[in-house]
Order: structure tokens, then C-alpha cells, then sequence
């Protein structure tokens, strides 16, 4: 093999998925063919497989070794053990100074006991500070939440108690809130761009809340993204809905589909689809609505039942909703309106 | 022990401590790595590597060390952290710890795997910042490839490369290190004692 461009010729797309258990039923084929045909082979794929499993077991800790700040906590340890000398010699000039007031205290015990009273009193003032300091602290604590942060560069993966989990992207804060997963499950994303994935409880509501707006999840997959001036959610498995807090006007997006809100207008865009294509091929047209209703979580009426059965042929290749519409109506020379959100087709007169 | 590490121990012995500290800083990765293993606790196995070194430090000029300086410490860590794990299973009770003259014992595969190990994480480290998250949260986190795609607004195809990326890169640290062996012996047998 040559060293300077290695393995170049091994089918790398299948071994990785193949070591993150991600193969399709071809490509698991494809792969047990591969694995079959050499010895080599499959001593490769054992020692990347070790590597990807065993190897890589003690990373975590590596990445906690700091070679330099060890260091300094070994010279510490080192002047404190000369220092603990010092101490020691202290401690000895301590005891005699002891010895001393203990004599001067045989002498006037009233003084002594006078003393001894300030000194309580002392203590009982230092441990009062400290449990309101205590105190202090857990009423902050259980007010604020928890809150999570990611600097530039870095990507965080944050478990929730519901199972439900929060990739979190760089620079970007989100804040759990005080009681998550006891009445309600809330969060907030203060900035940046965080995919949810949810765990489905019944009972408890799994909000996001952004400020003027909120995402109220149905039990699925979604990113936010956050920023100064729109917040863009974007549905990757099942369902949500993003509800403008003051007004009540809520949207409900479905997989694939994404919408912004515009923070400074006060106002919902344009409903866009991220990576889908419906194809109708000789559809009636009852099915094509049936279709794009389940695409975009809008609701189409027709008009009358002559018309449902109509047939056409569209392929839709990620246009919005409103082009869709402008499509279907094209093709079988219809025309919409709009009353209540809900789309009405009928024939053009 | 080779000429190089006879000289660095010299040094230490004569209480060079620029010496001391570089020879600590070359290697503690590896003897934290070592004490993690046993220990599973970071801020302990810090401790643990410490207490050697400061024991070395203060015993150079009486310790007899046979083998070499590096596989002496490496030894010592391991015994320190077994001793670790036998006072939190048997209080107070403590095992013989490494003592001048009385070498501590270790199988020498073992520090050559974690060797290997701290060699394959620096790699990893120096993978350029995007391949090193991506095979991070492919690898640690147990992301999916489409979510990795979808959280870091890449495609599938840009994921799997950068995972293809990284394990060429640690295979080739694997193969480099399994030639090493023959070397290791053959530089072993003109420098023993």
C-alpha cells in the first residue's frame, strides 16, 4: 500500500457506516461482500473497528490532562510541604503563647469568659453569614435554572431527566427551567441554534419559549435558531407548533418544514420546505391535497366532488406552499381563495 | 536505560529541577492516562501522578533505578493507583508502596498501549476543528450522521468525510506504531546493561 495516500482504495462511505451501525440493507450487503472477499480485508476492518470501539474508550479523560496546570499543583504541593515546616514551627510558638493566657486566664477567669462569650458570638455571626450565603445561593439556583452555555467552536449534547436531549451548536445558551419535567417541561433559548430531540410525555408539554414567541412540542425533532433580529424553526421529525405568545396566531409546522418569525415586525414568513419532493403522477386530485395537506399542515377544501376526482401529474422539488397551490390550480385550471387559513379550490368561472 | 534517559536522570539527580520539569511535562499525559485507567477519577489520578513525582524528586539521589527512568514512573503510578483502589476498598490497610531499590511492577504491554493511546488522542486533537466535532460527536456522542449533517448545517456526504478523514489519519498512527516494535528492540539490545 502506498504510505502517502493510504487505504484510498478501501470503500470508506461503508465502513463508517458500517461502524456506526448505519448500513441500508444494500449497503450491509455490499459490505458483507466486501468483507468476504480478502483476509485483509477483514483484519482491516477488525483493527478500525477496535479503534473506533476500545481505542477510543479513555479520550475523555486525555482530554482532561493539563500537563502545565498539574505542574503548578506539583510546585504548591512542594513549597507547602516546606511551608507545613513553617507551620510546624508556628504552631510550637503558638502553644506557648497559649500556655501563656492560659496562666493569664487562671488569674482573671471573669476576663477569660468575657472573652470566650465575644468569640461565640463571633462564630455564631460567621455561621449565620454562611447559611444565608447558603441559603442564598439554593434560592438562586432553584429560581434561575440551569443554564448551559457553548463557546466558538464548540458543540454540547445536554441530556434532560425526560430522556429527551439538546444539541446545542456554538455559541449558544439555553436555560432549563426551575421544575423541568415535574408539572411541565420548559426551556429557554436565550441565542444561538439548539436541536431538540424529544421524549413524548403525555402529560407534560415540552415548551421552548423565546421571548414574544414559543414552540410547543408535540413529540418530535426540531431546530431553533435564535438570533438578534428572527427565529428560524426548522422540523425534522413529527410535528410542533409555533405560537406568537401575545396574539395567540400559532403555526404548525410538520416534518420538513421550516418558518421564521421576525422579531422586530412582529411577524410570522413565508413557510418554507427543507429537503422534501412530492411527486403526483396521476393523481386525482383529492389525493394531491391529501398530500400537500400532510406536507405543509394547511387545510384544502374543495370545492365540489366532480372536481376531487379530477386527475394530474406535479413534481414538487421543495417550492413553498403557495407555489404548490398556484401549480395545482394551474394545471386543472382552478383558482383559490383563502378564508380562515383554510385554502378553497374551486373552478375557474 | 538509553543515553538520553541516563542523562535527564542525572540531571534530576543532581536536582536540576528544568529537567524534572520537562521530563514531567513529556509524559505526564501518559501517566495520567495510566492512573485514569485504574482510577476513573481525573482530580485522583493528578494526585496519584504527583505523589510519584514529588517521591522521585525527593528520593533521586538514593533510588536505584534498573530499567528506565520512564517505565520506573510508569510502574510506580500504577502501584500508587492500585494502592488508591485497595484503601478505598480496605480503609487504612495499604499495600508496599514503590520504594528505593524494590522496583514496582507492571506488564510493559500495558504502558505501550497507553503509549499507543496518547498518540492516537493527540492526532485526534490536531484533526483540523470541523473533522475533530464531527468525529467527536459521531464517536461520543453517538450522533447519527443526519443529525450531525442537520446540527452543524453540513451535508451527509461532508460527515462521513470528515469521519473517513480521522480514522485514515488513526489507522495510519496504528500502523506506524506496530512498526515500532522491531525498532524499540533493536535499540533496546545495543543500549542494555
Amino acid at each position: 500500500m502506498d504510505p502517502q495516500s493510504p487505504y484510498n482504495d478501501l470503500p470508506w462511505d461503508l465502513i463508517v457506516s458500517a461502524l456506526q451501525g448505519e448500513l441500508s440493507p444494500e449497503e450491509a450487503l455490499l459490505f458483507q461482500q466486501w468483507l468476504a472477499s480478502s483476509a485483509d480485508n477483514r483484519g482491516t476492518y477488525e483493527r478500525l473497528q477496535g479503534l473506533w470501539k476500545e481505542g477510543m474508550t479513555d479520550y475523555v479523560f486525555y482530554r482532561q490532562a493539563n500537563a502545565d496546570g498539574a505542574w503548578k499543583e506539583l510546585q504548591q504541593r512542594m513549597v507547602g510541604d516546606g511551608g507545613r515546616n513553617l507551620q510546624e514551627g508556628g504552631k510550637r510558638a503558638e502553644e506557648e503563647a497559649d500556655e501563656i493566657e492560659a496562666r493569664v486566664d487562671e488569674i482573671s477567669e471573669g476576663a477569660a469568659r468575657g472573652k470566650n462569650r465575644v468569640l461565640m458570638m463571633k462564630w455564631a455571626a460567621v455561621a449565620a453569614v454562611v447559611l444565608l450565603l447558603v441559603g442564598g445561593e439554593w434560592w438562586y439556583v432553584s429560581q434561575r435554572g440551569q443554564q448551559y452555555a457553548t463557546a466558538e467552536g464548540e458543540v454540547r449534547q445536554v441530556p434532560l431527566p425526560d430522556g429527551s436531549t439538546v444539541g446545542m451548536s456554538e455559541q449558544t445558551q439555553i436555560r432549563v427551567e426551575p421544575g423541568y419535567n415535574k408539572t411541565d417541561r420548559k426551556l429557554v433559548l436565550i441565542s444561538g441554534t439548539a436541536m431538540f430531540k424529544v421524549a413524548h410525555v403525555a402529560d407534560r408539554p415540552f415548551v421552548v419559549e423565546m421571548g414574544d414567541v414559543s414552540i410547543k412540542d408535540i413529540g418530535t425533532w426540531f431546530t431553533i435558531t435564535r438570533s438578534a433580529d428572527s427565529i428560524k424553526v426548522l422540523v425534522w421529525e413529527g410535528k410542533v407548533a409555533f405560537v406568537d405568545d401575545k396574539t395567540g396566531e400559532t403555526r404548525e409546522l410538520t416534518e420538513g418544514r421550516e418558518e421564521s418569525f421576525y422579531v422586530a415586525e412582529r411577524r410570522f414568513g413565508e413557510a418554507g420546505i427543507r429537503h422534501y419532493q412530492l411527486r403526483f403522477d396521476d393523481q386525482s386530485l383529492d389525493a394531491v391535497a391529501a398530500g400537500l395537506e400532510k406536507q405543509f399542515g394547511r387545510k384544502i377544501r374543495l370545492s365540489d366532488t366532480v372536481m376531487a376526482q379530477k386527475r394530474l401529474t406535479i413534481h414538487l422539488n421543495g417550492e413553498t406552499f403557495e407555489d404548490a397551490i398556484k401549480t395545482v390550480c394551474a394545471s386543472l385550471n382552478l383558482e383559490y381563495r383563502v378564508e380562515n387559513g383554510v385554502y378553497i379550490l374551486k373552478s375557474k368561472e | 536505560m538509553n543515553p538520553n534517559e541516563e542523562n535527564i536522570w542525572r540531571s534530576i539527580q543532581k536536582q536540576d529541577s528544568q529537567a524534572f520539569e520537562n521530563f514531567y511535562k513529556e509524559h505526564y499525559k501518559l501517566f495520567f492516562l495510566t492512573a485514569c485507567g485504574y482510577l476513573k477519577d481525573p482530580g485522583l489520578a493528578q494526585e496519584v501522578v504527583n505523589d510519584v513525582f514529588i517521591k522521585v524528586w525527593q528520593e533521586a539521589g538514593t533510588l536505584n533505578i534498573q530499567s528506565s527512568l520512564k517505565s520506573y514512573i510508569y510502574r510506580a503510578v500504577v502501584n500508587r493507583s492500585l494502592n488508591e483502589l485497595d484503601k478505598g476498598k480496605r480503609g487504612k490497610l495499604r499495600l508496599g508502596e514503590p520504594s528505593p531499590g524494590k522496583e514496582p511492577f507492571a506488564e510493559p504491554r500495558e504502558m505501550e498501549d497507553n503509549e499507543l493511546k496518547v498518540r492516537l488522542y493527540r492526532a485526534i486533537d490536531d484533526l483540523p476543528e470541523q473533522c475533530r466535532k464531527v468525529f467527536m460527536m459521531s464517536r461520543f456522542d453517538g450522533l447519527k450522521q443526519q443529525e450531525i449533517a442537520n446540527l452543524l448545517g453540513i451535508s451527509i456526504k461532508t460527515v462521513k468525510n470528515h469521519i473517513t478523514h480521522a480514522l485514515k489519519l488513526l489507522h495510519k498512527v496504528l500502523r506506524d506504531w506496530n512498526s515500532l516494535p522491531l525498532w524499540i528492540g533493536v535499540m533496546n539490545y545495543f543500549f542494555r546493561r
